[in-house]
């Protein structure tokens, strides 16, 4: 099954690449973001944000 | 009368506003004051809520709670 | 030493554009503590070789009252962390109510410099305002301001920060009448000295109200209370009204005298968002054409240009994609599991996905053309009336409509509702309306339905608009059911709201939206569901077989669907009790389109590695009906949404207790509304009639009774206790 270089190389891309996206999600939750959580909607920047074109309409 | 009352496309004067507490400062903060005028714009599709022109700007309200707003 | 500026303002008067214009990027964005009001806090950028200028932008309110979480936040802000100025944002074309605020900001002792915005819209609505005077007459200076053509920013900032620098200021001026500002200097006059100078006005003037705040948070000796106690009394005795009224009275007659001889309106003409108007919320024409709207922006985004696109995407560009990687990867050398990872595990899952980013794009345009325009606000307006009848208010209906591009902010925008019943209601039942995200699980559900009814994917686009109705079906369901409960009765909220002016969406501000979406979209597709399809791959591809661990050949035998095959016999009775779709919807907790990618990755194992295989076409083999296909549908539009959504649901209840109980009532009602639909769906199109059918009509009968029974709390006048009250 696990043949030679390649699949290591590739495994390791793919296994690191797992890693550092659970590395970058925690350091988010950490320096608290807060208000969105990243989902389609918005992409973290509040400028695009449509809540806040309702947040003025009380 | 109370502004429940009102005729579309008439205009009206606030004499008294009944109630208490949050929800009469918030129909207040909005301008609905006594003395001011208010002309009754529209009716909302299912007759409810009114929309209102006050102090030059469109407000919405139901029709149930336009009943703490005494007018003439 | 950074100047500290905050910046008030009603909403809807371009605050949040202004802010953002100054502190571009440089912006942080949180809560004020201990409530659920978001604090944003920038840096003013381009200000090189000048001070440094911080902004804070305060919620939008209409008053400095105690009564909503917003004005409560924003008066403690300006009288207890003394910003230097304050930048009060004025809408030029309703200066009268927006000068209101701006009466009780100066009363607070800190400067004021006015931004007199939306002024390129005077001269369009045929208004002419003497500024120089108004200036005089109120005592602040004024700048003349357009947040959204960026003009008079600078200027604004540069005099904030020329008035915060001086080192004496004028104290708030005399706005009443006679012998309410006697009244208010009587007060004053008795204030403790610890009281800075410029802050007795603010004082006085509330104890007169008898505000509930100010008497909370700081003690005054009984002999000031009851001086304003008794000059209260008087006023209201020789006024005949209570004292909250009478002050704000006269503010707006202060007010009126101010704009009387600094503005000029010419009368009576209807503006252009009238004219829409008249039709657009006609008594008879209002909600045929929102139903209209809404069917023909979900049918256009699903169908035409994005399905050809989306199908191109699927079955041409990824396959290909597909079967040049694999080659590829051959030649390397890479052996069977690599291979399989990479070109089963990413590319098929993460490709299924991506595939449908041409339709959510054109959804998103939509979307945002409709907010930015003004017209989703109507709709609250329209809606109104309906909603009363279901026990909430149209207030309610403005986190549906928002929903509708992502669950997240929707649930954020709950806050605005004052009652905490139904603010709780609209939380649990605002991700009932599908979401962006949802999309791709329609469209691609939707097409196995169509190909069993017409044999081709095409009609599929009706199934769209069909959900979105069948969201907000859902959540008027809920509402009138759980209103008829305790814990949720109550008369809906006062519904008291501003109709802003339509206005064309800058096309840069709309697309600027839109690629936002986007690019969320995009990258939430290359961590998080990348993410879970390695690991839906791994699941679904390795398990016991043959007395070891490792790659199994046949996908049954994985750890996957030995897991889902635990859980799956529960989903019989809804009609996917397959453990594929069942270990699908889980992974839909983590991103909902990971539900397609999941089914992405598994057609995929499931399939033939050697040619790579239509991903709707591999999913079709699990569910046997056209039924079952929609029960699974129906079934991930209603359960819990994904993670970051229960995240935020957690936020905004604020209590473990409401939040468990909005999970738990999300997946319950998402189960047996599918078991009935499937168990009744199936027998209707000719099944047996067997114990499920049973279970399906009784179920159905059921929720008639909890819909249909008479309200117990129907004459309730009381309106239950809000969180302000609530608040320390």
């Amino acid at each position: 099954m696990i043949a030679g270089i390649a699949d290591i190389i590739i495994l390791a891309l793919v296994l690191g690449y797992c890693g550092y996206i659970i590395y970058r999600k925690h350091q988010d939750k950490k320096s608290g973001k807060g208000g969105c959580a990243g989902c389609s909607g918005c992409s973290g920047s509040c400028a695009g944000c449509s809540a806040s074109l309702y947040q003025k309409k009380k | 009368m109370t502004l429940k009352d009102a005729e579309v496309g008439s205009t009206v004067v606030v004499t008294r506003i009944e109630g208490d507490g949050a929800y009469k400062r918030r129909i207040m903060d909005m301008g609905i004051t006594k003395g001011s005028e208010i002309y009754i714009r529209k009716v909302a599709p299912l007759g409810d809520p009114v929309e209102i022109t006050v102090r030059g700007y469109e407000l919405s309200v139901r029709k149930n709670d336009a009943e703490c707003v005494q007018v003439k | 030493m950074a100047v500290k500026i905050a910046l008030a303002g009603n909403p809807n008067c371009g605050k949040t554009t202004m802010f953002n214009a100054l502190t571009g990027a440089n912006q942080y964005v949180g809560n004020w503590p201990g409530v659920t009001v978001e604090k944003k806090e920038g840096k003013v950028k381009s200000r090189k070789g000048k001070e440094e200028v911080i902004v804070t932008d305060l919620p939008g309110i209409y008053s400095l009252s105690p009564y909503t979480l917003e004005e409560v936040v924003s008066r403690d802000y300006l009288l207890n962390e003394d910003p230097d100025v304050i930048i009060d944002l004025v809408d030029a074309t309703n200066i009268e109510r927006n000068l209101y605020l701006t009466t009780q900001l100066i009363e607070t002792g800190i400067p004021v410099v006015i931004a007199l915005n939306m002024s390129d819209l005077l001269a369009k609505n045929n208004i002419k305002i003497d500024v120089k005077r108004l200036s005089m007459l109120i005592g602040c200076p004024i700048i003349e301001t357009s947040a959204l053509k960026g003009t008079g920013l600078n200027e604004v900032i540069d005099e904030a920060v020329k008035v915060a620098k001086k080192s004496e200021h004028k104290l708030p001026g005399e706005i009443f009448e006679e012998d309410i500002e006697k009244a208010v200097s009587d007060v004053q006059g008795m204030l403790p000295d610890s009281i800075s100078e410029n802050k007795k006005r603010w004082y006085a003037v509330k104890l007169l109200e008898r505000d509930s705040k100010v008497k909370e948070n700081k003690k005054f000796p009984h002999a000031v209370l009851n001086q304003a106690e008794t000059e209260a009394k008087e006023l209201e005795k020789v006024h005949d009204d209570d004292m909250e009224s009478i002050i704000t009275d006269g503010r707006y007659n202060y007010i009126q005298k101010l704009v009387a001889s600094t503005v000029k309106k010419a009368k009576g003409q209807l503006t252009v968002s009238d004219k829409i108007d008249r039709i657009v919320t006609n008594r008879i024409l209002g909600i045929p054409i929102f139903l209209i709207v809404m069917a023909v922006v979900y049918y256009i985004s699903v169908t035409t240009i994005g399905t050809i696109v989306t199908d191109w995407t699927n079955d041409v560009f990824v396959v290909a994609i597909q079967d040049a990687v694999s080659s590829g990867l051959g030649a390397i050398g890479a052996g069977d599991l690599v291979t399989g990872l990479v070109v089963d595990g990413i590319i098929g899952g993460v490709g299924a996905v991506l595939g449908f980013v041409p339709q959510m794009a054109i959804l998103f345009l939509f979307l945002s053309l409709l907010e930015d325009c003004g017209y989703m606000v109507r709709i609250a307006f329209v809606m109104d009336r309906i909603f009363r009848h279901f026990g909430l208010s149209g207030k309610s209906f403005i986190p549906l409509l928002i929903s509708s591009g992502c669950g997240i902010p929707g649930i954020m925008a709950s806050k605005t509702i004052e009652q905490d019943n139904d603010r709780r209601l609209t939380i649990m039942t605002a991700t009932f309306i599908p979401c962006g995200a949802k999309l791709p699980v329609i469209a691609l559900m939707g097409g196995v339905m169509a190909s069993y009814a017409t044999g081709s994917y095409v009609a599929g686009g009706f199934v769209a608009p069909l959900m979105y109705f069948i969201g907000i079906l859902a959540v008027l369901v809920s509402a009138i059911i759980l209103k008829k409960t305790k814990p949720f009765s109550g008369k809906p909220a006062p519904f008291v709201m501003e109709l802003p002016q339509y206005h064309i969406p800058s096309a840069k501000t709309v697309l600027m939206h839109v690629w936002e979406r986007l690019k969320g979209f995009i990258i939430k597709a290359g961590t998080i569901l990348f993410l879970a399809c390695v690991v839906m791959w791994f699941l679904g591809g390795f398990g016991f077989a043959d007395g070891g661990f490792g790659m199994v050949e046949d996908s049954n035998n994985s750890l996957l669907a030995v897991i889902g095959g635990v859980i799956a016999p529960l989903f019989a009775p809804l009609g996917f009790g397959e453990w594929q779709p069942v270990a699908a919807s889980l992974s839909g907790f983590t991103a909902k389109e990971a539900i397609v990618s999941t089914m992405g990755v598994l057609a995929n194992v499931a399939g033939d590695t050697e040619d790579a295989v239509n991903v709707a076409q591999g999913v079709a083999a699990w569910f046997p009906t056209t039924i079952a296909a929609f029960s699974f549908l129906l079934f991930n539009l209603l359960d819990s949404p994904c993670l970051a959504a229960i995240a935020t649901m957690a936020q905004q209840m604020q209590s473990r207790k409401w939040f468990w109980f909005a999970i738990a009532f999300q997946n319950i009602f998402a189960y047996l509304v599918c078991l009935s639909v499937y168990q009744i769906g199936s027998f209707v199109m000719g099944g047996a009639f067997g114990i499920g059918t049973a279970a399906g009509f009784i179920v159905a009968i059921i929720f008639l009774v909890l819909l249909f029974r008479p309200d117990p709390y129907k004459n309730q006048k009381v309106y239950t206790k809000t969180s302000v009250q609530a608040a320390r």
